[in-house]
């Protein structure tokens, strides 16, 4: 295999302009495809046409012509003339009720096709000032070190009554932490590649968005949840929708973690690329404590993470003591600690 | 340990992608060993009628042991009509009317879901979600309950009968990454223990050159079509998009239907219709062609698909079908075409480029061997099963 060959992205994408291509010259004559799509849309999936307005309404046009010329073909003798004397001596009523049918179906999907238009312009418009979605496909697939916290972690989800999801889990560490502890814990994480390491060592991880796999959980499912990376690049209108979602879908009595960034430390920590491309901002954790609260989550305790200072001279050097007190006055006031863990419990 | 499969049919005549899958699993499960396996099942053989065919009671096929009841009744002749109307709308049914369409379309056998009940297997699993055994028995067998839903985007799934059956289940098995999509779009199931599994595929080797010689293919190249030729399965508009691919494209290029025909292509020099062929033609067949063409809009799998994939050839896939585009997405080892032009153009392509024609097919052949083998679903299969009896177990401590 030649290293230079096209990705398969690349070929589709080939493919994609050559089909364009021809349509546009008339290469591709439209009653052909038309007539033959046809025939492959008859049996596709109920949905298979839902997540894309513009096949939909193709769709729609296809169907809105009624036809009534009545397939007349029989393979018992003289049957065949029947259907054909029938056909030609009811053409008079069923053209006229045809020609109003797809008179009404031509009409709506005009109607359709310009509120789409509509809303296509409006959508156009909200994407300019809305932040983008984070789909973790912009992200380096880097597994975020939560070690400081597996311990608070472990202690607070042991003894669940139900699962525990970890949402962004990662390469996994934090689930084999728990899953070594008895607790019946499963992740999520948008990032394919470090989901495939986490479900290689073992772990129950998922390619799952955060958010939309919340979403899906059964109310009060969970039995615990601990909310790491999503919480510090969602936009604001998403971070309230995981706080309400968490208070939905835990059990009642179910313990939460939630592992942040602090605002002060994000750039210094957070990759480049990362930073800039995410969609919002990491809170406070006295906003958070805020928002959970508000959620009704009760016994809210936020422990912060640990200060990494400037390096210390040896006590041995001359004036050791007051350089040292200095530098740590000075990496307190310049660094402060990284990241913070909210623990709460859902109330009864 | 033991695991038992609940199917609404089972039986080595038996031809159903879902029952397939169970017995095949089965089988294979009682071979290695590690866990025991038994199935429960009606007598039935043909899903249209459920009609009692095999005896009743205790037998073993392929070293299988299988428990077969009666039905209280098959499909009831006013099913369809019924059917007709209340899926024209399904979610603005009842939940009655979901349990009477239940037991319209049978088989209605409460024999079965007794003796799912009363199984000493612990882990009970049933297959496929669509049936009486599942929709009554499921929620019957606690935290030993799992289901291989092998769910489709199609309307009964959108009956009000399902939801309380999918969130039954104490864990899900799915064939497809798309199929857990599905069943998480409609139903709140993400924090059930799941499991994408797939189905396992046996590899064996045929002879292409004898596959041409018994099929009468001579040396022209050609693209092939393994499985029931039927209209249902996309084949006719394969066949008449072929067809006029060659009036645009004259050439020596052949497609060649191998499997039972239940709609039957015309007459045409371009088209040859093999009927059935035994298993060593078939692989010699796929080995020998340019590419296999999956027309199915419809699959939740497409072992066939994996199958090509292990003989050498690379996949053509119908770009409205989630399982078979997605299995060419996360291979690499096809294309697929949601239009006449694409599908000329995936063609072109195939035929034009032999590197192409190798990079796919090492890529699909390196996912097969990776996920499809027995030994690889076998092994994550037994692992789901632990923690399904270790959650069992804990749930009875609890309480």
């Amino acid at each position: 295999m030649s290293d230079t060959a096209p990705s398969l992205d690349q070929v589709r994408r080939e493919i994609d302009e050559e089909v364009r291509a021809k349509r546009a010259s008339g290469a591709l004559p439209p009653s052909l495809e038309r007539e033959l799509d046809l025939a492959f849309d008859k049996f596709a999936p109920v949905g298979a046409l839902d997540n894309d307005f513009g096949e939909a309404l193709k769709a729609a046009d296809r169907a809105a012509f009624v036809n009534v010329a009545v397939p007349t073909a029989s393979s018992k003798p003289g049957v065949s003339f029947v259907k054909r004397l029938l056909r030609k001596a009811m053409a008079w009523y069923l053209n006229y009720l045809a020609q109003q049918v797809t008179a009404f179906g031509s009409a709506t999907v005009r109607a359709l096709r310009a509120l789409g238009e509509r809303l296509g312009a409006i959508e156009a418009q909200i994407g300019e000032v809305r932040p983008a979605v984070d789909d973790g496909s912009e992200r380096p697939p880097v597994a975020p070190d939560l070690s400081e916290w597996v311990e608070l972690v472990v202690a607070r989800m042991n003894g669940a009554r139900g699962r525990v999801l970890h949402a962004e889990c990662g390469d996994g560490a934090m689930l084999r932490a728990l899953t070594a502890a008895g607790v019946d814990a499963y992740g999520v994480d948008p990032r394919g590649p470090l989901v495939d390491g986490a479900v290689a060592a073992g772990g129950d991880a998922w390619p799952d968005d955060p958010l939309a796999h919340l979403g899906a959980v059964a109310d009060h499912g969970l039995g615990g949840l601990i909310l790491s990376g999503c919480v510090d690049r969602l936009s604001l209108a998403r971070q309230r929708s995981l706080v309400e979602l968490a208070a939905r879908k835990l059990a009642g009595g179910a313990p939460l973690v939630l592992i942040g960034t602090d605002p002060r430390a994000w750039e210094r920590v957070t990759p480049a690329l990362e930073a800039d491309l995410a969609p919002g901002r990491p809170l406070h954790s006295a906003t958070w404590q805020h928002l959970l609260e508000r959620a009704g989550f009760a016994g809210v305790a936020v422990t912060d993470g640990r200060v990494e200072g400037l390096e210390r001279v040896p006590d041995s050097a001359a004036g050791a003591a007051v350089i040292n007190a200095n530098l740590d006055k000075l990496g307190q006031a310049l660094f402060g600690p990284a990241t913070f863990a909210v623990a709460a419990v859902r109330s009864t | 340990m033991k695991v038992a499969f609940v199917v609404p049919r089972y039986g080595v005549e038996v031809t159903g992608g879902a029952e397939n899958a169970a017995r095949m699993l089965a089988e294979h499960l009682v071979a290695e060993g590690v866990w025991d396996a038994e199935v429960i099942t009606t007598c039935a053989q043909d899903a249209m009628t459920w009609e009692d065919v095999y005896q009743p009671g205790p037998e073993v096929v392929n070293g299988v042991p299988v428990h077969r009841f009666r039905s209280k009744a098959g499909r009831d002749p006013g099913f369809h009509p019924y059917s007709g109307r209340l899926l024209t709308s399904p979610s603005q049914a009842t939940v009655e009317e979901a349990d009477t369409w239940i037991d319209l379309q049978g088989p209605l056998c409460p024999d079965v879901v007794d003796a799912a009940v009363a199984s000493d297997a612990d882990v009970v699993a049933f297959y496929p979600y669509l049936y009486y055994p599942t929709v009554r028995g499921l929620p019957l067998v606690g935290a030993r309950g799992i289901m291989h839903a092998a769910a489709h985007d199609e309307a009964p799934i959108r009956l009000p009968v399902f939801p309380s059956v999918f969130t039954t289940a104490a864990g899900l098995v799915f064939h497809t990454y798309g199929e857990r999509a599905l069943v998480q779009r409609l139903f709140p199931v993400a924090d059930r223990p799941q499991i994408v599994l797939g189905l396992g595929v046996d590899q064996r080797h045929g002879d292409p050159t004898d596959a041409r010689t018994a099929l009468g293919i001579g040396d022209r190249p050609y693209l092939c079509c393994v499985g029931r030729v039927d209209e249902q399965k996309g084949c006719v508009a394969l066949w008449r998009s072929f067809l006029a691919y060659k009036e645009r494209r004259p050439g020596p290029l052949a497609l060649v239907f191998a499997g039972q025909v239940v709609d039957r292509p015309p007459d045409h020099p371009d088209l040859i219709v093999t009927g059935p062929v035994d298993e060593d033609t078939k692989w010699g067949l796929m080995a020998g062609s340019l590419g296999h063409v999956s027309p199915s809009a419809m699959e939740s799998f497409s072992i066939v698909m994996i199958e090509a994939w292990m003989a050498g050839v690379p996949a053509v896939v119908n770009g409205r079908c989630d399982a078979t585009v997605e299995h060419c997405v996360r291979s690499g080892g096809g294309l697929w075409f949601s239009s006449y032009g694409e599908l000329e153009a995936v063609i072109d392509r195939l035929v034009g480029d032999a590197a192409l024609r190798a990079r796919l097919a090492a890529a699909g052949r390196h996912y097969a061997d990776a996920n499809f083998s027995w030994p690889v679903i076998l092994a994550r299969y037994r692992r789901f099963l632990d923690g399904v009896v270790a959650r069992a177990v804990g749930r009875r401590g609890a309480t």
